[in-house]
Formats: structure tokens, C-alpha cells, sequence
């Protein structure tokens, strides 16, 4: 009896062990194999590019982690990116300067976030509705404001958000762990994460313990707007144009990575580290793809059954499906 | 008709053990039904009666011992074969479709067929009518059952096991989701049943309904049967001595006579139909029972204080001064703390750990060196483990998840998250359900020393038992009014409930 006992008890252990550490093992493992099979992926030039192209989407999926966490989520968050990119140029572009039009881009992402949030918490409205809807509203606004024309001709200083170096690293990479590291610093070491957590466990507990279930959550969709924002503004600056459809492609992806963050290390609890391990697992998977020449349609099909997988696999499919 | 016993034995288990890893659940019980008879079965929760219940009908299978079902020996390996023996079982929750009419419940799964193959509404109507002794009920035979009374409800679950020909009926808890006038009709049926010859096996916590309604009772505590014995034989104080193995005036710790000022007023608090102008006031180190049946008022007059639901109208005055309570967040200020009904859904955040929970309405107490708002693990720490040892809660570490500790030591987590406040007022909503004894006593001590502690208490239970032998002070509440306002040493437990069975008597509530 004893000895099955044991035995049970290691394949118990050794199923947690990947559970908790199977993306991280799978992304080194992706990681490994194309640095053997693929010279194109080793090289200095494209890891940067990688380290780069990770900026926008964690940005994006810190944010909506931070919705995650509460059991909301934002369907807008590439449409902010879009309409911040839109009115960061219409600044520029009018010779506004680029303080300016960074304080615009901001601010813009705050109003959206606080839209969101202000009909989500205290109206009470499905955030899957009233996101959905935002997300109709601003691509609609983005679209009326270009007249469906992208906006160039932005200085020249501005591209160094999106494509400066700093200590022979991308800006935009500093820039999002920057961002990474101060979100995980509120979710983790701050009483206003602490409050968060505990709306994500039980949201009537934490209302009957005296925490303002509202207010918090209102905060989950300022905070997930203001990363969109920047996000937008990393993205403008990065293509030095904007128009109206450039975010909202990312909004799949951001899903993706927070949920396959979910898979790891504290399975079924959204963090920012998960997140992260994420995007690199999905910005590593597509790179990888893209050097072996696959078409396009073939990655957006692989993204859509990572994004399923890992869905599954968080464990908190439950609380999503049944709402 | 109390005496109406026949030696006809329709059940008999013999000796049934049953082990649950790391726990034995039955030791060597013995139990019998009589024809005709109200076999009670109680004991404090955990004490093993639903698992001889199971046992019985071929949920769970028992290690050892044997059932006898009118004298000849049966092996019952699934609820299957307990329905084919003339078994029925009817728990809390019904088992009822809530949108199938009322007959097609009756004979669920059984419905009688046309040559084509199809259900009739209309046959099924009139059979119900030929189901011998039906139990008669009160609405529409085809109307969907969910929208019944949950009376109603019962007779149907009743009738269901009256057209399966069983012979025993066992009902599991049948008044904790039943509003008082339906717990008498309840036992009308029941009467009805017993003179159609068929037994009934009512399994409960509460004597004094086993008083009003069994023949025989049967006391289980701690795995064992303590014994089997007429009613007539016994008074309640005998009967809570055998349930919990020690005298009533033992359970309860001696109290303190509360002190003189009056901590908390409430004046003419309404909302909706649910509280409907309650006044009243609870002094410094005073427990406040608050009594009634399932739907009186009593969890929504706690809300109401504690700013959960949104007040019609009425003051509260706190120490003397008037204050607005409009949210939780409101009611933590003002001192007042609510432990609630629902342990998992409401009180505790399940996956969070025990430090994180007990801390959670106190978070600004953690600031590093008190103004800045970040969290100190020093100060989390100190704070979680002064309360959890102040009131003995038992857990591995402050560390392990609130989630796989024992409902005893969940709710203590909740109590301490409002010790951490340093609560003034405390609200308690049920806070023994589902807690076992030993659990529940070390409770009532811990209570009794914060009144102690000049803390003034609310203490709503269907426990009566506790109300009465807790409090100093006792309110009886009736469809969102208080109905009466008892001091604890002038009463005794049956006048509370028949104070909170009957609705008619008008009782002047005592100023003092």
C-alpha cells in the first residue's frame, strides 16, 4: 500500500512541477531549438528585434492583467492604442511638440479607461458589452479623425521612443520593464494590489471586508487604458505613423500572453510576470514562424490555438465562460 | 398518538461502521424504523447522522454491519436498490425540476406513455389522484414546480416517494429552508404518513421540533449512538445532555452583566418588506440573541447595520452620536464589524491565505512606517499572528491558503479580520453553521470574552439553543419586526419558540 502511496505522490509532484513551470520550460525549449535550427533567429539583429517587439504587446497585456486580476477584461485596449497613436500625430503633426503630445496620448487612454471603468463598476454593464462597444466607438472616431488616411511626417526626434537604444538596448524594451516592474510592485507590496487580489478571489468578501469593489475596479481600467496609451505611443513613434487600425491586432495576442500567464507558476491567478513569459512565448513562436517563411494566415491560426490551449489549461476557464 | 408504537420493525441496521481516511465516521451504530412510527435522528453536524443516512440508502457502502429490511437481510450497493426496498430519501435541496410541471415531478422519470410514444400531461394529472394516501397539494398539478411554495415543493418531493410505494421516508433537516406556518403543515403531512402506516425518519439538530413531531429519537455524537429512547421518556434538557455529551448550563461559558451605557441605538430601521421599522439598542459587553425563523428579517436587519443593502429609512447612533452608514466601508468606521452568514461566499477570500485574510479590513494599518502605502510583510506578520493567537486558530502556518482549514477555524479567521479592526459592535450570522462542537464551544467562550471586553454583540442564530444560552438579551424577530424583546434569565427556550412559531401573540416588548 505504502509504496503506491509514494509513487502517487511523485507523479502528483512531477505534474505540478510542470504545471507551474511548463511555459517557462516550453519558451526555452522554442527558444533553444530555433537558435540551433534557425542562424536567422541567433543573430544579434533579430534578438534585439525581439527584445523589441516584445515592448508593445507586454505593455498592452500588463494592462489588461491588471483587469484580469478583478475578473473584468478590456476589449479595447488595441482600439485605445489606435486612437492614442491618432491624436499623439494630430499634436505633432500641428506642431504641438512632443511633451505635449505624449500628455494628450496619455490622457486620451485615461478618459477611455475611465469610461470603461465608470460603466463597468458603478452602471453595472457587462465589461465584455461595454468594451466591445468602446472598442466600436473609438475605431469608428479613429477612422472619422484620418478619414481613413494614415498620418506621417512626425519628427524626427519623436522615433526615439519607438526605435532609440539605450545602453545597447531597445528604449521601448527599458520602457516596458520599467512599466512591468511598477505594476508588479502595486499588485504585489501596495494595499491597493492587495485589495485587487482579494476582488479577484471572492469580490462580495472583499465588499463586506470594507474594500470599495467599484473604486478598484474602475482603477483596473485606468490603469489598463493608460497602458494602452503608451503602448500607442510606442507604436506610433516605432512605425512613425498612425492610423486607425494599427492596435487592433494586438488585442488577441495581449489575451493570449495573460492567459498563458495564467498557466504559469501561480496556475490560475493572472500576474505580470506571467504575462510577460507570455508575450515572449508568443513574439518568439511568431518570429520563429515568420524566418521559416510561413505565411501569415498559418501564424494567426497557431496564435488562436495557443491562445485556446492556454485558456484551458488556466484552470479559470470556468469563471469566464459561465461569467 | 405518541404511544402508537408496533413492534412491526420495517428497517434495522446492526452495528454499521464506516471509515473516512483519517477519521471514523461510524462506530458500531445500531438504528430501527418502526411501521407507523417519527423516527428522529439528531446530533450536533458532523456527528455522523448523514453518513448512516447514506449509508442506509447505498450511497456510501459500510465497512462493517448489516441491513435488515423487514427482518431479512439486504445488500443495498447503490440508491437503486434502496428505492426498489420501499426507501425514500428527501433532502434539503428537493431534487425538484423547476420548470416541469408539478406531476410530471411526481412521477419524474417514470412518465406514463401513449402508443406513440408520448408523455400526457393530462393522464399524468389524474394519476397523481391515484397515488394511495397522496398528500394533497395546494396549487396547480400542472403548473412548473419551481414557482411553488416550498411546501409545496415538499409534497410533491412526497408524493414522489408515496408513488414509488416506499415504505420509509427519511427527511434530512426538512425546516431549515421552510417558513413557520409551512414547518405546521409539514408536520400535518407528516402525521398523515405516520397514520398511513408509513415511518418517517426525521433527521435534525434541533430538539424542539423533535419534541412536536417524533415518536422515538435516536442521539448520535461523535461517531457513536448514544441511545435510543421514547420521547415520552425524556425532557430536552436529557436530550441536549445526550447530544452533546455535557449540560446545557455547561456549553455556555458564565457571562458578565453587560455595562450601562448604551453603545449602539437604532431607531426605526426599514427597507422594503424585508425590515420593516426595527428599534432597538445593545449596550458596551452586552449579547443581543436575535431569534426567528428562515425569512423573519434577521441576516437582512445585519445587512441593513453594516451598510450592505441600502436603507429605506431610521437612524443609528453609535456611543451617543448619530451616524450615516451607507456601505460597509461606512459601517468599519463607525466601528461595526459583520461576520456573515456565508462563510465561503461572504466572509472569507478562499484563495488567499490566512495572514491575507485576517488583515484585509485593516490594510491601512500596514503602511510602512504609517505613511506610506506600501505594505509592510513585518507589520502583516505581527498583526496576523497577535489575532490568530488571541483567539487559538489552528492552522499550519499564517501562510497555508484559508481554504483547507476547518469551518471552526475559517470562521475564527473571519472574527479575527474584525478583531484586527478593533470592532466595537459585532455582528454575528449564524456563526456556529456548520462547525463542529468542539469548535463551537471554544466559539462561545471567545464570544463571551469579547463581550467581556465591553465589545457590544449581535448574535442572530437558528440555534436557539445558543441563542438562549449565549445571550444576555434576546429579540424575536417576525416578518421584518421585532416581536418581542426578552431578557435571557426570565425565559427559557421553549417560550422563545413558541414565541417565534406563533404569529398571532401579540408581545409588548420590554423597555428597559
Amino acid at each position: 500500500m505504502k509504496s503506491v502511496e509514494r509513487k502517487k505522490i511523485t507523479r502528483s509532484d512531477v505534474l505540478l512541477f510542470l504545471g507551474k513551470y511548463g511555459t517557462v520550460m516550453c519558451l526555452l525549449g522554442m527558444i533553444l531549438v530555433f537558435s540551433i535550427l534557425l542562424p536567422a533567429f541567433r543573430s544579434p539583429n533579430n534578438l534585439r528585434n525581439l527584445l523589441g517587439q516584445t515592448a508593445i504587446l507586454s505593455i498592452l497585456a500588463a494592462g489588461m492583467t491588471c483587469c484580469l486580476k478583478m475578473g473584468d477584461f478590456d476589449l479595447s485596449i488595441g482600439a485605445i492604442a489606435a486612437i492614442t497613436g491618432i491624436a499623439v500625430a494630430k499634436v505633432l503633426v500641428n506642431d504641438g511638440g512632443i511633451p505635449l503630445a505624449i500628455l494628450c496620448g496619455l490622457l486620451t487612454g485615461l478618459v477611455i479607461g475611465l469610461m470603461n471603468g465608470f460603466f463597468v463598476a458603478y452602471v453595472g454593464l457587462s465589461p465584455f458589452v461595454c468594451t466591445l462597444a468602446t472598442m466600436s466607438i473609438i475605431l469608428g472616431a479613429g477612422l472619422a479623425i484620418t478619414k481613413g488616411i494614415a498620418i506621417w511626417d512626425l519628427p524626427q526626434a519623436f522615433d526615439f521612443i519607438g526605435r532609440g537604444e539605450l545602453f545597447g538596448l531597445p528604449f521601448r524594451f527599458i520602457l516596458m520593464i520599467c512599466l512591468l516592474a511598477i505594476i508588479w510592485f502595486i499588485h504585489n507590496y501596495t494595499p491597493t494590489g492587495r485589495r485587487m487580489e482579494a476582488i479577484g478571489g471572492n469580490p462580495i468578501s472583499s465588499q463586506l471586508s470594507g474594500i470599495k469593489v467599484e473604486w478598484n475596479r474602475l482603477v483596473g481600467y485606468l490603469m489598463s487604458g493608460t497602458c494602452a496609451a503608451i503602448a500607442g505611443i510606442v507604436l506610433t513613434s516605432s512605425s512613425m505613423s498612425a492610423n486607425s487600425t494599427q492596435g487592433a491586432l494586438y488585442l488577441l495576442d495581449a489575451f493570449g500572453a495573460a492567459f498563458i500567464g495564467a498557466t504559469t507558476i501561480r496556475v490560475g491567478q493572472f500576474h505580470i510576470w506571467g504575462t510577460f513569459i507570455g508575450v515572449l512565448i508568443v513574439v518568439v513562436a511568431v518570429n520563429g514562424l515568420v524566418i521559416l517563411m510561413v505565411p501569415g494566415y498559418f501564424t494567426d491560426m497557431i496564435k488562436g490555438i495557443i491562445l485556446l490551449l492556454a485558456v484551458v489549461l488556466s484552470g479559470v476557464t470556468g469563471k469566464f465562460v459561465k461569467g | 398518538m405518541k404511544s402508537a408504537e408496533s413492534p412491526d420493525i420495517l428497517l434495522e441496521a446492526r452495528g454499521i461502521v464506516k471509515n473516512f481516511p483519517g477519521q471514523l465516521a461510524l462506530d458500531h451504530v445500531d438504528f430501527d424504523v418502526r411501521k407507523g412510527e417519527v423516527h428522529a435522528l439528531i446530533g450536533e453536524n458532523g456527528a455522523g447522522k448523514s453518513t448512516l443516512i447514506k449509508i442506509i440508502a447505498g450511497v456510501y457502502r459500510a465497512d462493517q454491519g448489516e441491513i435488515l429490511i423487514s427482518g431479512e437481510r439486504k445488500q443495498i450497493s447503490n440508491p437503486r436498490d434502496s428505492q426498489a426496498l420501499g426507501l425514500a430519501f428527501i433532502h434539503q435541496d428537493l431534487n425538484i425540476v423547476p420548470h416541469l410541471s408539478v406531476a410530471e415531478n411526481i412521477f419524474l422519470g417514470r412518465y406514463p406513455r401513449n402508443s406513440l410514444g408520448m408523455v400526457r400531461l393530462s393522464k399524468m394529472v389524474e394519476m397523481v389522484g391515484g397515488i394511495p394516501e397522496a398528500v394533497p397539494i395546494g396549487a396547480d398539478l400542472r403548473a412548473p414546480a419551481g414557482t411553488l411554495r416550498v411546501i409545496d415543493q415538499w409534497k410533491t418531493v412526497i408524493n414522489r416517494a408515496l408513488a414509488l410505494k416506499s415504505r420509509i421516508i427519511f427527511m434530512d433537516e426538512p425546516t431549515t429552508s421552510l417558513a413557520h406556518k409551512e414547518v405546521d403543515e409539514l408536520f400535518r403531512s407528516i402525521s398523515h404518513l405516520k397514520e398511513a402506516g408509513k415511518a418517517i425518519v426525521y433527521v435534525s439538530h434541533r430538539i424542539e421540533e423533535v419534541f412536536r413531531i417524533a415518536d422515538r429519537v435516536t442521539v448520535i455524537k461523535d461517531a457513536k449512538k448514544v441511545g435510543t429512547v421514547p420521547l415520552r421518556d425524556v425532557d430536552s434538557g436529557r436530550l441536549y445532555q445526550m447530544m452533546l455529551g455535557r449540560e446545557l448550563k455547561d456549553v455556555f461559558p458564565s457571562k458578565e452583566d453587560p455595562r450601562d451605557n448604551v453603545r449602539l441605538e437604532v431607531r426605526n430601521l426599514s427597507r422594503g418588506h424585508a425590515v420593516k421599522d426595527v428599534s432597538f439598542h445593545l449596550r458596551e459587553g452586552e449579547i443581543l440573541g436575535i431569534a426567528g425563523l428562515v425569512g423573519s428579517g434577521k441576516t437582512e436587519l445585519a445587512r441593513l447595520l453594516f451598510g450592505a443593502d441600502r436603507k429605506d429609512g431610521g437612524n443609528t447612533v453609535i456611543d451617543g452620536e448619530k451616524v450615516d452608514i451607507r456601505s460597509p466601508v461606512d459601517a468599519i468606521r463607525c466601528g461595526i464589524a459583520l461576520v456573515p452568514e456565508q462563510r465561503h461566499s461572504q466572509g472569507l477570500v478562499l484563495p488567499m491565505d490566512v495572514k491575507q485574510n485576517i488583515t484585509l479590513a485593516s490594510l491601512t494599518k500596514l503602511w510602512r512606517w504609517n505613511w506610506i502605502p506600501v505594505l509592510s510583510r513585518r507589520k502583516e506578520k505581527a498583526l496576523a499572528q497577535e489575532f490568530a493567537s488571541s483567539i487559538d486558530i489552528k492552522a499550519q502556518s499564517l501562510n497555508q491558503r484559508v481554504e483547507s482549514l476547518s469551518g471552526g477555524n475559517q470562521q475564527k479567521v473571519v472574527l479575527s479580520k474584525w478583531l484586527c479592526t478593533k470592532a466595537k459592535i459585532l455582528i454575528l450570522d449564524e456563526p456556529t453553521k456548520g462547525i463542529d462542537v468542539g469548535a463551537k464551544f471554544s466559539l462561545y467562550s471567545i464570544i463571551t470574552e469579547l463581550a467581556r471586553g465591553g465589545v457590544g454583540i449581535i448574535m442572530i442564530s437558528s440555534d436557539l439553543m445558543e441563542v438562549v444560552g449565549l445571550s444576555h438579551r434576546i429579540l424575536v424577530m417576525d416578518q421584518g419586526t421585532i416581536k418581542a424583546d426578552l431578557l435571557s434569565h426570565e425565559t427559557d427556550l421553549p417560550s422563545v419558540l413558541r414565541l417565534c412559531l406563533e404569529e398571532d401573540v401579540k408581545c409588548h416588548a420590554s423597555e428597559s
